[in-house]
């Protein structure tokens, strides 16, 4: 039971020694600050949570999301019917690299990793042909659509209204329905599964097409938020999302994880980056402190599973 | 059956065919492709990946995975020019490397002996090791100021330049380890059944822990050669570099899982990516297409190996 919430114990610990050492760290300003700078990881992440809880990475995310956010863009969406063009597009884009991978990884049983470094690869180089590797950017957005990244609800910001959404989805969908128990049972033992007539491949494809879709939701966000991207942006963001699942106690063989897990992983991600910026720690320190919780977490992890077992 | 043979010689000799295939093509298509000077300078890029390919089949034979490298060859190269000027460049080169020697124990460390997936253990050194080179650096390069330094991967031993040659010699002395030497049978043990190798008394740790550090040690001995090369320490170099390794080592047939993989695949997936880089770029292909036939092809591997394996298979059952 301890265990299983240690992500939170640890996110309430870590809260509370920086709001002793930052007062402006607890203000209702600066909490809405956090919650908005990783509503963007926060969607990318839980998508990734399934694929992994299935027994596979997706390594593809961050260049698909690169790929939604300049798609989303270059449609130059003004109006309503070039908005609605836009967001299909970006949509769709998510969904075919989810398609791809699942059919790849799922259907014809091919490792995930380097799959997915292929079909990332592939995804980069089609961003660069679209864009002819030049920044793009939309003057005039049309309002509804930039709502989507910058506006609010009563005193919440869109986008953390879509990541609330999306986890509550999430972890209906993984904890309430058929599907949520087959992807558990794919990655825990997917020969067993398949015996009991689980249909394994189906499951598989399914937990791609969400992540590659979460991704280009993410994707969106990001589009009505700036307005402008470089082509290769978004490359390297799976590893931030991976970093946030594993915080989360999602385990990479697959079978066991949450999405409210990821949720937490997340939010400590963002609290501590937020954290160090306020103590004035540059970004390419705080990078170098990320790898270090990373491996710290999953130290302690592994260690407090081997004492128990 | 004769035709089943042949059939056979094609599907095992696979990237080596591509690999012709690819020469052939830059025969025909650039009259640039087969002269000398463009030889060496295929030679000096292929140097830089080859010498981390070599330590990552180990690896990953071994049953592990490296995705630190890049980090570790930014970081060497950064303190082989950097520390020129106080500590002079012989000190400079040798705390590089042992930069890269200290980074591979970790890594070791971290994967035997906490019990850390490999994946995840090199995705924070990684992390760690980047956010100390742009740290320290303000992410700005810094340039060399000894001229030895700047013209020691390219300086010609035997008519070679000194990269390629260390490049040939890792190769050869891996292939032999591995090929011919207990520890390389160990390594395929290891690799294959963890289990049933520290049961038959071979000392697990120990070899796994050799590979990181000898594969973070290349990937430092790499960085070093590339930052002379370009005379300039970056922080941001080989962000690329674990992907297009371990693209090499998995396309040279060496098998994620651990157990099984060689040094002439690898040397063969180095060959055809290298060689496809450096053809694209004479017939000035944009870089863009070049990323997407990379990945295509990674896709395309993974896919033949998956239908010739069940292929192989059905034919034993």
């Amino acid at each position: 039971m301890l265990r299983e919430n240690m992500i939170w114990v640890a996110l309430f610990v870590v809260v509370l020694l920086i709001a002793a050492a930052s007062p402006v760290f607890l203000s209702s300003q600066n909490i809405v600050n956090i919650l908005r700078q990783i509503s963007i990881l926060g969607v990318v992440a839980i998508g990734m949570t399934f694929p992994l809880i299935a027994g596979a990475f997706d390594l593809s995310v961050g260049a698909t999301m690169g790929f939604a956010t300049v798609v989303a863009i270059q449609f130059q969406p003004k109006d309503l019917p070039s908005a609605m063009g836009s967001l299909v597009a970006a949509l769709a884009l998510g969904i075919i690299v989810g398609i791809v991978n699942g059919w790849l990884i799922g259907i014809f049983k091919t490792n995930s990793v380097v799959t997915t470094i292929g079909t990332m690869y592939i995804v980069w180089g089609a961003t660069l042909i679209y864009t002819q590797s030049k920044h793009v950017w939309v003057f005039d957005m049309f309002p509804s659509m930039e709502a989507l990244g910058t506006g609010y609800v009563g005193p919440f910001p869109v986008p953390v209204l879509i990541l609330a959404a999306t986890a509550v989805l999430g972890h209906a969908v993984l904890n309430y329905t058929r599907f949520g128990r087959y992807v558990h049972a794919t990655g825990g033992n997917s020969e067993a599964a398949r015996l009991s007539g689980v249909n394994t491949a189906r499951t598989r494809l399914i937990a791609f097409i969400i992540s590659g879709a979460a991704a280009s939701i993410a994707g969106i966000i990001i589009a009505a938020r700036v307005k402008n991207v470089d082509p290769s942006f978004g490359i390297g963001y799976e590893f931030e999302g991976l970093t946030a699942v594993v915080l989360g106690g999602t385990s990479l063989l697959g079978g066991r994880g949450s999405v409210s897990g990821t949720v937490a992983g997340v939010l400590l991600l963002g609290v501590l980056a937020n954290a160090m910026t306020l103590l004035n720690i540059s970004f390419n320190y705080q990078l170098m402190i990320k790898g270090i919780i990373l491996i710290l977490a999953v130290a302690g992890d592994v260690i407090a599973r081997t004492r128990r077992g | 059956m004769r035709h089943w043979n042949w059939v056979r010689i094609i599907l095992h000799q696979r990237v080596l065919i591509v690999l012709v295939g690819v020469v052939l093509l830059g025969a025909f298509i650039s009259p640039e492709f087969m002269t000398a000077s463009n030889f060496q300078n295929v030679q000096i890029q292929l140097a830089t990946d080859g010498i981390i390919a070599v330590g990552m089949t180990f690896v990953i034979i071994s049953g592990g995975f490296d995705l630190s490298v890049g980090s570790v060859l930014a970081l060497a190269g950064l303190t082989a020019v950097g520390l020129q000027s106080s500590l002079g460049t012989p000190a400079g080169l040798v705390l590089a490397l042992l930069m890269g020697v200290v980074v591979g124990l970790v890594n070791g460390f971290l994967v035997t002996k906490i019990g850390i997936n490999p994946f995840i253990a090199t995705l924070g050194t990684m992390t760690l090791v980047r956010g100390l080179a742009l740290g320290v650096t303000d992410t700005k390069p810094i340039s060399g100021v000894d001229e030895n330094f700047a013209t020691l991967a390219t300086l010609p031993v035997l008519g070679i330049p000194l990269a390629g040659l260390i490049f040939l010699a890792v190769l050869v002395i891996g292939f032999h380890v591995l090929t011919s030497t207990v520890i390389g049978r160990h390594i395929y043990a290891v690799g294959g059944n963890l289990e049933a190798s520290w049961l038959s008394g071979i000392k697990i740790d120990a070899y796994r822990v050799g590979t990181y550090v000898l594969t973070s040690f290349l990937a430092a001995l790499s960085g070093v050669l590339l930052a002379s090369r370009i005379n300039t320490g970056s922080p941001v170099v080989g962000r690329d570099t674990p992907l297009t390794v371990i693209s090499a080592v998995l396309l040279g047939g060496t098998n994620m899982v651990g157990g099984s993989g060689s040094l002439i695949g690898t040397l063969e997936g180095v060959l055809v990516l290298g060689v496809l880089n450096n053809e694209m770029d004479l017939m000035g292909v944009a870089d863009y297409y070049q990323t997407i036939i990379r990945g295509a092809l990674l896709v395309l591997v993974v896919l033949f190996d998956r239908f010739y394996i069940v292929r192989l298979a059905r034919r034993a059952a």
